[in-house]
C-alpha cells in the first residue's frame, strides 16, 4: 500500500470519529438553543394569555389547542413557572409529539388561575435528522476531496522522492559517474538526497579502488612470476643433472600454481564486482560440446571413461564467459578428483538440468564446506581448493541452483535454473 | 626472423631476448613507447612483441599505428591483463596473437613462428621434417605423400615439436601447451606418455621410423635429422 493511501485512510478514519462526536455535540447545542427559544416564546404567550384572562375573567376551564386555563377556587402558589416536556397529539402532524410545556399559577384581578401552555417550534427528530444528513454530506465531500486532492498533492509533494528513487535505480556503480539528484525545497528530501549522493560517491570510490586493486594486483604479481618462470626455462636449456632438472621443474610447477591462484582470486573478485552482470540466453549444449571437443582426448588419455547424454537442448540466462568457466571447472573437478583406475565421468543434459557424475574417493565430512574457498576434500592434495568456490559463486550470481550429492564412490553435481 | 621486444620489465625482456637468441632470432629490446616508435622507424622487423602497459603510453596505440602504417609487420600482444575482454580487444585491433602473463618462453617462440609463417606470403606454409610435411594452412600432415590421420591434439603436439626442433620438451611443457589452464599442476603428466605413444605409432606405421626421441627423466625431443 502506498504511503499516501495509508495516510489518507488513517485521516479519513480519524475524521469519521471527529464527525460522529461533532454530530452529537451539534445536536445537543441546537436542541438547547431551540429549547431556549421555545421557552421565550411560551413566556411571551403567557403574557398575552394573562391579558386575555384580564379581559374575560373566565370562570370555567378553557381548553384550547396548546392553551389550558383553569380558574382556581382556593389560593395557589403563584408565579412559579415550571418548564417540562410532555407528549401531546399534534393536530397538523397527526401524531403524538414531544412538546415544551409551561405550567404556572397566576393571580389576576383577585382570582387564581392555573395556566398551562405547550408548543413546539422544531421537533427533536428533525434536528437529529438534519444534523446527521449534513454531517454525512460533508463527510462524503471531505472523502472525495481528500482522495482526489491527495492524489494530486502526493504527485507534486513526492515528486522529488520519486526522482531520487529512479536516480538510485539507474545508478550504475560501474559507470563511474556521480549520481544526479534533482533539487528540492523539502527539508526531509534534501537530507535524503544529500545522504544518498554522499553514499554513492563513497561506494563508487570504494568500487573503483577495489577494481583497480584487483587489476593491479593481478598485473603486479604476474610480471615477476613471468620473469622467474623465464629464468627457470632458460636454466632448463643448459646442461643440468637429472636432480637439478627435477628441482627446476618443481619450481616451475609451484610458480604456475601461484599465478593460477592469483588469476582465480582475481576472477572471484571480478564476479563479486558484478563485472559479468549482463546475461543472455546461452545454449549449454553448444558450450559443452565445444569444451568436450577440446578436452575429450585428455579425459580419455587419463584413462577415464566418458559418457555423455546430451538429449535435450538446454538454455540458461547467464553471461557466456561465466558459463564457459563454470563448465571448465565442473569437468576439471570431475577429472581431478577421479579414481586412479576404472574412473568414469557421466554428463547428462535433461529436464533443463546439467548433471555431472563422476567416480572418486568418498568424502568423510560435511559436503557444504566444500564450496568454501581453499577447502578441499583431502587437505593433503595439492589442488588449490578454489574450483568449487568458483562454481558456487557463478551459480549464485547467475541464479542457478546447485546440488551436490556424494554416495560412497559416486559424486553427483546437478545444476538447474 | 627479426623481432622487436617492447617490454618495460627489463628482466622479462632479457629472458625473451636470451631465449630467442638461442632459437637463432635477431631481436632488440625497446623498454618504452618512445624507443619502440624510434626503432620501428629506423629498422625493419618481422614481428613486434608488445606489452600493453608501458611507462609512457599504451601498447594498444602502438598496435593501431602499426596496423595503419606497417601492415607487413606481425604483432603479438603480451599482457598481464589476462581477461577475455582484453584478448578480444587486442585481436580486434589487428594483433596476430595474444599471450597472457605468465607464459612459457617455449609457447612464445611457437606462436612467433606461427605468425611468421602466415605472414611470409611468398612461400607455402609448410614445415618439413625429413619425409614428414606439415601444412599449417590446411592443418594436415603427410608422410611420404600419404595423408596422416591425426587428432586435433596430436597435430598440435607434432607442430609444437616441429617449432621447437632442437629443444627437449618436458611432459609438463607439452601438457600445458595442449591444454593450457585446464592442466592441473598436481598431475603427474603420465597421460602425455600415452599421447606421444599414439603419435609415434601413427607416424611409424607409414614411415617405418620413429621421429621422437625419449630423453630419460626429462622429456622428449625430435630426433636429429
Amino acid at each position: 500500500m502506498r504511503l499516501i493511501t495509508k495516510i489518507v485512510f488513517l485521516y479519513l478514519i480519524l475524521s469519521l470519529i471527529v464527525f460522529i462526536i461533532g454530530g452529537i455535540v451539534t445536536i445537543k447545542i441546537i436542541s438547547n438553543e431551540v429549547k431556549k427559544e421555545e421557552r421565550w416564546f411560551l413566556e411571551e404567550r403567557l403574557s398575552s394569555t394573562e391579558r386575555y384572562i384580564k379581559r374575560r375573567q373566565p370562570e370555567k376551564d378553557i381548553i384550547r389547542d396548546k392553551v389550558i386555563i383553569k380558574p382556581q377556587k382556593d389560593s395557589i402558589e403563584i408565579n412559579n413557572i415550571i418548564f417540562s416536556d410532555t407528549i401531546v397529539y399534534h393536530s397538523t402532524l397527526e401524531r403524538p409529539e414531544k412538546h415544551n410545556k409551561l405550567e404556572v399559577g397566576k393571580k389576576i384581578e383577585g382570582n387564581f388561575y392555573k395556566i398551562i401552555l405547550y408548543d413546539i417550534i422544531i421537533e427533536q427528530d428533525d434536528i437529529v435528522d438534519g444534523v446527521i444528513e449534513s454531517m454525512v454530506k460533508i463527510y462524503i465531500l471531505l472523502f472525495v476531496v481528500v482522495i482526489i486532492g491527495s492524489w494530486f498533492i502526493s504527485k507534486e509533494l513526492l515528486s522529488p522522492f520519486e526522482a531520487t528513487l529512479s536516480a538510485i535505480k539507474n545508478f550504475d556503480i560501474k559507470q563511474n559517474e556521480a549520481i544526479h539528484l534533482s533539487d528540492t525545497r523539502t527539508k526531509e528530501f534534501k537530507r535524503l538526497n544529500q545522504f544518498i549522493s554522499q553514499m554513492a560517491k563513497k561506494i563508487t570510490a570504494d568500487y573503483q579502488s577495489l577494481k583497480e586493486f584487483t587489476e593491479n594486483a593481478s598485473h603486479e604479481i604476474q610480471t615477476p612470476i613471468s620473469i622467474a618462470k623465464g629464468k627457470l626455462e632458460l636454466l632448463q636449456e643448459g646442461v643440468l643433472t637429472e636432480e637439478q632438472k627435477k628441482l627446476v621443474s618443481d619450481a616451475t610447477k609451484s610458480l604456475t600454481n601461484l599465478s593460477k591462484i592469483g588469476n582465480t582470486l582475481t576472477l572471484l573478485a571480478k564476479i563479486d564486482n558484478q563485472e559479468f552482470e549482463q546475461t543472455e540466453n546461452t545454449n549449454v549444449n553448444e558450450v559443452l560440446e565445444n569444451f568436450l571437443e577440446e578436452y575429450e582426448e585428455l579425459i580419455l588419455l587419463k584413462g577415464i571413461q566418458l559418457t555423455k547424454k546430451l538429449n535435450e537442448e538446454v538454455n540458461w540466462n547467464i553471461h557466456p564467459v561465466l558459463l564457459e568457466i563454470l563448465i571448465t571447472n565442473l569437468i576439471n573437478n570431475a577429472i581431478k578428483h577421479n579414481l586412479k583406475e576404472d574412473g568414469f565421468i557421466k554428463i547428462y543434459l535433461e529436464d533443463k538440468k546439467l548433471i555431472i557424475e563422476n567416480s572418486g574417493k568418498a568424502i568423510n565430512h560435511a559436503t557444504e564446506l566444500l564450496f568454501a574457498r581453499f577447502k578441499k576434500g583431502n587437505q593433503s592434495s595439492s589442488s588449490l581448493g578454489l574450483g568449487l568456490a568458483i562454481i558456487h559463486k557463478i551459480c549464485k550470481v547467475s541464479g542457478l541452483d546447485i546440488k551436490y550429492i556424494n554416495r560412497e564412490q559416486l559424486h553427483q553435481i546437478t545444476i538447474s535454473e | 626472423m627479426k623481432v622487436l621486444i617492447v617490454e618495460d620489465q627489463e628482466e622479462l625482456a632479457n629472458n625473451i631476448f636470451e631465449f630467442l637468441k638461442k632459437e637463432g632470432f635477431q631481436s632488440s629490446i625497446a623498454p618504452d613507447f618512445f624507443t619502440a616508435t624510434d626503432k620501428l622507424a629506423a629498422y625493419e622487423y618481422d614481428i613486434v612483441i608488445i606489452d600493453l602497459m608501458l611507462p609512457d603510453g599504451n601498447g594498444m596505440d602502438l598496435l593501431y599505428s602499426l596496423r595503419a602504417n606497417r601492415k607487413n609487420i606481425g604483432t603479438l600482444i603480451l599482457s598481464a591483463k589476462n581477461s577475455i575482454d582484453d584478448k578480444v580487444r587486442g585481436l580486434d585491433a589487428g594483433a596476430d596473437d595474444y599471450l597472457g602473463k605468465p607464459f612459457h618462453l617455449l609457447e612464445l617462440t611457437s606462436r612467433l613462428k606461427a605468425i611468421y609463417r602466415t605472414r611470409k606470403q611468398e612461400s607455402s606454409n609448410t614445415i618439413e621434417l625429413n619425409n614428414i610435411i606439415i601444412d599449417t594452412d590446411k592443418k594436415e600432415v603427410s608422410v611420404n605423400s600419404e595423408l596422416l590421420d591425426l587428432t586435433k591434439k596430436e597435430y598440435e603436439m607434432l607442430l609444437f615439436f616441429a617449432n621447437n626442433a632442437k629443444r627437449v620438451l618436458t611432459k609438463q611443457n607439452i601438457a600445458e601447451h595442449l591444454w593450457g589452464d585446464f592442466i592441473d599442476q598436481s598431475d603427474n603428466f603420465d597421460f602425455v606418455y600415452q599421447h606421444i605413444k599414439n603419435l609415434r605409432k601413427k607416424i611409424q606405421k607409414i614411415s617405418g621410423s620413429d621421429i621422437i626421441e625419449t630423453v630419460y627423466g626429462v622429456g622428449y625431443k625430435l630426433k636429429a635429422q
